[in-house]
């Protein structure tokens, strides 16, 4: 199964740019779904109300809240390995 | 398993700087950092840094990341939790168990945010436990939300959650602040903000999400329940140097060098917020990093008995 994975971040958090730096990283070398997602636009918004995410960077893989702040690199490939 | 020349543990001003220094020299780099650029991070303008004019601290990370890759750095992020003396190499565990071999070490591995040490801290983090106010004020829309400490930065925070929260409480577990009288005032007077002097969390309460605080006051012992959706604890930072202490010596948690950035084990060095060093600055971090970098190369190079260099340019 292809996994999703949705990192959802602000233009407003220091720890942002060093999540998505994994995320894109790991992209590289692996195959799956991936997509970078402002909590301020409407998208954002809705997915932070559906899930009741109170913090950013969060990573969303396949549905669920893996990892709220900066994801470990070897558990978050490791993950998409599965 | 690669044997690395060297492997740099904090990818920030010192560790990026070293990195650039003992790429250079073609030595086998590795850099392990949760994040990049550390402290710097936080700083909304670096008007201390020679070169730049007007300059964030994150951009400038950017740069010194693509600095050190550009000469060859290799990057893995992730948490480094134990450091051991092998026969004639290091080892370094990581959090997730990854092992990585090395000759030579350079720790500069900063500051990292004071925890509060209480029940619940760690297993609400991003679930009502904040670290940082900039990054989760926006989710506050209409809660009841505090802020933990009495420095500048539990100030600005309070300040910038009046802007979505409903009710702000900034909890100090003394009766005087550290934070500019300013930047007090400025809050003292706003509706929303109770503050709560003289008082610390014993407990942060929940099941899902954070719904409470159990708090006591300290002069009286007398404890209540605060109902709360999120806590920001802006308390500070502190060295977490204790996974090293097997193999250098420690002062007050920091990490004891010498002009080279040398420490007490032949092939560990350590540059930054993390040593001994006077002054804690971006400028003086980058400038130790390139030190422990050109003293790394030395090292190697006594080893195979080779004349050391105390140049980069020639
Ligand atoms: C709010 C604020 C404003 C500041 N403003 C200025 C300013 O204007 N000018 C100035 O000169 N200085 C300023 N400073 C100080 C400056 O930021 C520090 O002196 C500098 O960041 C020190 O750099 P460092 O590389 O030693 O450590 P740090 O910046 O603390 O970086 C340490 C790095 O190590 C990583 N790390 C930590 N533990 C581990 C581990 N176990 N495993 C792997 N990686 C780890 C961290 O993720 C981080 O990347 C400011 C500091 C703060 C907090």
């Amino acid at each position: 199964m292809k996994h999703k994975v949705t990192i959802l971040t602000s233009k407003s958090c220091p720890a942002c740019p060093t999540a998505k730096q994994i995320w894109r990283k790991i992209k590289e070398k692996n195959d799956f779904d991936y997509e970078e997602i402002d909590v301020m636009s409407d998208n954002g918004q809705k997915i932070i109300s559906n899930e009741g995410i109170m913090s950013v960077p969060t990573t969303i893989i396949d549905g669920k809240i893996i990892f709220t702040g900066i994801p470990d690199e070897k558990k978050a490939e490791d993950l998409i390995k599965e | 398993m690669p044997i690395w020349d060297t492997i740099i543990i904090g990818g920030a001003a010192a560790g990026l700087s070293a990195a650039i220094y003992t790429c250079r020299k073609n030595m086998k780099t590795l850099v392990i950092s949760i994040d990049i650029g550390g402290q710097n991070l936080l700083t909304e303008q670096e008007e201390n840094y020679p070169g730049y004019i007007e300059l964030s601290g994150p951009k400038l990370m950017q740069i010194f990341q693509k600095q050190a890759i550009n000469f060859g750095a290799e990057i893995i992020f992730g948490k480094a939790t134990k450091l051991e003396k092998l026969d004639k190499n290091f080892k370094i565990t990581m959090g997730n168990g990854d092992e990585y071999i090395t000759k030579t070490v350079i720790l500069s591995f900063g500051k990292i945010s004071r925890p509060l040490n209480v029940e619940g801290e760690n297993k609400f983090m991003g679930r009502g436990v904040h670290t940082c106010a900039t990054c989760d004020a926006p989710f506050t829309k209409g809660k009841n939300v505090a802020v933990i400490g009495g420095g500048n930065s539990a100030f600005e925070a309070a300040e910038l959650l009046t802007k979505f929260a409903n009710k702000v409480y900034l909890i100090h577990r003394r009766d005087e602040f550290k934070a500019d009288p300013i930047t007090v005032d400025k809050i003292k007077n706003k509706n929303k903000v109770e503050i709560i002097i003289n008082t610390i969390i014993k407990k942060i309460n929940g099941e899902k999400n954070v719904d409470s605080l159990l708090i006591e006051n300290i002069i009286d012992n007398s404890t209540k329940e605060l109902k709360i959706d999120s806590v920001f604890i802006e308390i500070g930072y502190i060295l977490d140097t204790d996974w090293v202490s097997n193999l250098v010596k420690l002062e007050n948690r920091q990490i004891i060098t010498n002009k080279k950035a040398e420490t007490i084990t032949p092939g560990i060095f350590a540059a930054g917020d993390v040593t001994n060093s006077p002054y804690k600055q971006t400028i003086t971090a980058a400038a130790e990093g390139a030190i422990a970098g050109l003293s790394s190369y030395n090292y190697l190079r006594s080893k195979e008995g080779k004349s050391t260099i105390s140049l980069d340019w020639k």
